[in-house]
Parts: structure tokens; sequence; C-alpha cells
């Protein structure tokens, strides 16, 4: 029964980080076809985002307040990833909108000189990220099992992102010009949406939420330039297995991955679990090449 | 006031229209006939801005839009019911209509209840995406969007193309009904000449690109739709 429980936890903690990770990845990926390499990158940037805005409260603040830096640090993350995000629409993705294979090309360089951008300006080695005190020890739910606090904020913060995104995309006026953008691009501009600010503000959301998958991740280790390349397989993962256009695809994506995962982590060993997991989705795509919820439109047509 | 002038468009390399100059007055409903692949939709999306002109000019209300987006084109006032449809399929009714907002000069979020009147069964479907829609729904809710920001020029092209002959006659006294009011000039183009002779003020026939004849009403006679329309 314990090990039942504790399972199905890991599971659901697995689940919430592919997710997070995955999450900006939809949007830049799902919605807007664009294979882009530098995402993990974003992610790196929002966690030295967060191990920037600790070292500030660190130094600036008194001890009291230090708890708090983490709550600052989320929307941190996330403006200095959506600043990124908005810099590099601007100067490089917006010409390469339909062009996946460049626009790989592109980003995967653009992932490298920010790996080595964040080698120059904090080093090559690790730097280690602490975490606040209110989020150590864990919730004991019976003898011999605990749930860590830090997995458990991480699941609630997946959660608040995933309404947050949900929405903007299905409930904003935003989101509906979003929306239409993505499913017909022209006759969306004929009835005056301003196509150029929708891309700009979509990549933008997408790399910003990408930062605080990054913040997120300072609580589970040390972090270092090359973070993001850790990630960014499981990232396309999750979203080619969603299917993508859809956010409920990535959901079940994640969730469908975490678990597996973790199951047969469970009755195997790490490595092999990892293997068998990897067979199950090339073996998924070979039945289904669009992914779990596939969604047909005229922009991912043609 | 729409002006087109010596205006010279296409796809890619090919050139499809050559040297087409027309224009629409206040209040007038001015037909574009032609067999198929003479070049009404692409004089339309030209005029929108979908296509760039390579040559020539086209004006609204006096101003030089040839150089502007469609966006522009919409917010100064021209509406578009497109060839296709061109429905939102995965929104829904009332957020396809809610887009229709986007050009309109007050910052409403109230659908128009003159956008919608003449289409009665819209109301009814607005929780329903706009894939679902039936052809001729789809065509009425195109028109709805149209209107919904309240344009100044209707550009309708092929709106009874494949559509069941009473929503057909929907149409037609919505046409009519924006012609009785005076406020709306209406470019359309179509291939019923039954339908356009029951609407128009004033006739452009296109022919290979360019307009063959123009005339009115009382001009367009059987010589004419024998040399020119009949297939």
């Amino acid at each position: 029964m314990d090990v039942t429980i504790l399972q199905m936890f890991n599971g659901l903690s697995v689940s919430s980080i592919l997710l997070l990770i995955a999450l900006g990845l939809a949007i830049t990926f799902g919605l807007m076809n664009v294979i882009n390499m530098a995402h993990g990158e974003l992610i790196m940037i929002g966690a030295y985002a967060t191990y920037v805005t600790q070292t500030l409260f660190k130094d600036l603040f008194p001890e009291a307040m230090f708890g708090w830096y983490f709550v600052a640090a989320i929307p941190v993350s996330f403006m200095a990833a959506f600043l990124l995000g908005l810099l590099l629409e601007f100067s490089l993705i917006r010409f390469l909108y339909g062009r996946p294979l460049d626009s790989l090309l592109a980003t995967w360089g653009v992932a490298l000189v920010l790996q080595q951008l964040a080698r120059t300006v904090f080093g090559a080695p690790n730097v280690a990220v602490t975490s606040p005190e209110w989020l150590n020890g864990g919730l004991t739910v019976m003898d011999g099992l605990v749930f860590p606090y830090k997995r458990i904020f991480i699941i609630g913060l997946v959660a608040a992102t995933l309404f947050v995104m949900y929405l903007y995309i299905y409930r904003s006026h935003a989101g509906r010009r979003m929306r239409a953008v993505m499913q017909n691009r022209d006759m969306a501009a004929c009835l005056g949406v301003s196509t150029r600010r929708v891309d700009a503000l979509t990549f933008a959301i997408g790399s910003g939420i990408a930062g605080i998958a990054g913040c997120a991740l300072t609580l589970m280790g040390p972090i270092g330039p090359s973070l993001g390349t850790y990630y960014i397989v499981d990232a396309f993962m999750v979203v080619v297995l969603g299917g993508v256009g859809k956010l409920i695809g990535t959901v079940i994506g994640a969730v469908g991955i975490g678990m597996t995962n973790t199951l047969f982590e469970y009755w195997t060993t790490a490595s092999l679990g990892k293997v068998l997991v990897f067979l199950c989705i090339v073996a998924f795509l070979q039945w289904k090449p669009k992914g779990l919820v596939a969604m047909r439109t005229r922009s991912l047509d043609s | 006031m729409l002006a087109v002038q010596q205006l010279e468009s296409g796809y890619g390399e090919s050139v499809i229209l050559r040297d087409v100059s027309l224009r629409v007055g206040p209040g007038q409903v001015v037909c574009l006939l032609g067999r198929n692949g003479v070049g009404k939709t692409t004089l339309m999306k030209s005029v929108m801005g979908v296509l760039k002109a390579r040559r020539g000019s086209i004006s609204y209300k006096g101003e030089n839009v040839t150089k502007r987006t469609p966006g522009y084109r919409a917010k100064s006032g021209i509406g578009y019911v497109p060839q296709g449809r061109e429905i939102f399929a995965q929104l829904t009714v009332y957020e396809n209509l809610l887009l229709g907002l986007e050009a309109s000069k007050s910052k409403t979020t109230v659908i128009p209840a003159e956008a919608v009147a003449n289409f009665p069964v819209l109301p009814a479907m607005y929780a329903r995406r706009g894939g679902d829609l039936s052809g001729g729904q789809q065509q009425q809710l195109a028109f709805a969007r149209a209107l919904a920001s309240m344009p100044e020029v209707l550009l309708l092209d092929e709106p009874c193309e494949g559509i069941q002959p009473s929503i057909v006659e929907d149409i037609r006294d919505v046409i009519r009904s924006i012609k009785a009011e005076g406020k709306t000039e209406i470019l359309l183009a179509e291939q019923s000449l039954e339908f356009v002779r029951s609407v128009g003020d004033y006739f452009y026939i296109l022919e290979k690109g360019s307009v063959a004849w123009k005339g009115g009403l009382d001009e367009l006679n059987e010589e004419i739709v024998l040399k020119y329309l009949t297939v």
C-alpha cells in the first residue's frame, strides 16, 4: 500500500516536471510550429534569473526576508525569459516562420550562444540555489511515507501555470486573437488582427513559461550552463506524444510519460525503465503519428 | 468610395490581373462577373490586401491604400466575406463573431444587433464550433462576422456558392436591406446572373484578367451574356 502511494506520488511529481518544461514548448512548437531548439536555454535563463534573485535578496534584504526570494523569483524568471523571447522573435524567429529546418538550425545556434553567454557571465561550474526554509522538509502522510514539500510545490506551480494559461488562451481577448492567427493567419489579418504583434507576444509567452520551469528546476538541484540540454529532448517528446496544437494533449502526454517512466523504473532499473518508455513512445507514434490529441487546422495541414 | 486603377496582380511568377480599373460609388452594389478563372477572387484579394498589387493603385475614401496591410484596410472600413468562407473552425461561433469586432472603430465587445439580425439561426448556435456548422450556416456566419465591424465597403466573394436556395434568398434580402439603408457600398463577385441582376447597380465583366465589358443593368442584355458569360 505504502509503496503504491509513493510510486503514484513519484509518478505525479515526474509528470509535473515534464509538464512544466513542455508547457512553453507546447506554445512555441505546438501552436506556432517553430522548432525551438533554444527552449532548453530559455529554461536555463529562468534558472539563472532565480539564482540572481536569490543573490540579490541575500545582499540587499535582511535575513528574515530571504525565505520570500522564491516568490519574487517566479515572476522575475518569467520576465527574464519573456524579454529574451521577445528579442529572439524580433531579431530571428520572425524571418523563419514556415521554414522548420532553418528554424531548427538557427535556434540550435542560439542555444549554443546562450550557453556560452551563461558560461562567461556565471562561470562553467554549477551554482547552487538555496531553497527557502519553508520548502524544506515534507508532509508525513503515514509512518515512513513523506511527500517532500518541494515536490508538492512544483505540482502546485504546474497546476497554477496551467490554469493561467488556460484562462489566457481560451478565455481572454488576446488568447482569442492568438488562436485565430494560428488557425488562419490571412483571415485573421483581414479582420484587423495585428498578426505581427500576436506572433511576438505568443512566442514571448512560451519563452516566459520556460523561464518559470527553470525557476522550479532550481529546487531540484544545482544549475549550470548546460541545464537546458538535459530537458530539451523530454520537452519535445511530451509535446509530440501529446499532439501539437492542444493544451490538453500536452498534459496527457506529460502524465503518460511520467507515470509509465516511474512504473517501469520501479519494475526494472532506472536505465532500462527509460529505454522501455522511449520504446513505447516510438511504437505509439508509429501507430498514431499525430499524437494523442490530434487537431487538424488549415495552418498545420498546409 | 473604392477605386481600383490599372491594377496588376497575381500569384508568384504568374500575372492574373492586367490593367483592371473599377470604382464603387457610395451606396452602390457593383457586381463582378465572369467565367471561372478570369480573376474575380484575385481582384477581391488584391482589394483586401491579401495579395500585393504589382502595379496600379487601390484607393479608398481618397486615401491610397495600395501599400497598406489587410488589417489597416479592415480598420479603415473594408469588410471581407471571402470565397470558401474561411471560418475559424476550432473557435466557437460567438468567438468568430467577436473577431469580427477587431476592426470596429469603437472599442465595443458587444456584437451589434444589426450584424446578426438577418441571420436568426446564429445566436442559437453561439456555443458550437465554427467547423461543425454546415456550409450555408458558415456562410451566414462569415457574413455576420464581416458586418460586426460596421464596414463602409463590403467585399463579397461568391456568397451564394454551394448554398441551398433558401439561404441564397436570405443573403439576397440582406444585400437588399444594406442597399436600402444606403450607408454601405458593396463589391460582389458572383456567378449567378439571376442573383446579380436582382441586386446590382453596375456591372463589370472580367475576361482573361481584364475588364472586358462594363455597364448598367439595362445594358446587360442577352448578347453580352452570350458573348462573355455563357460557358
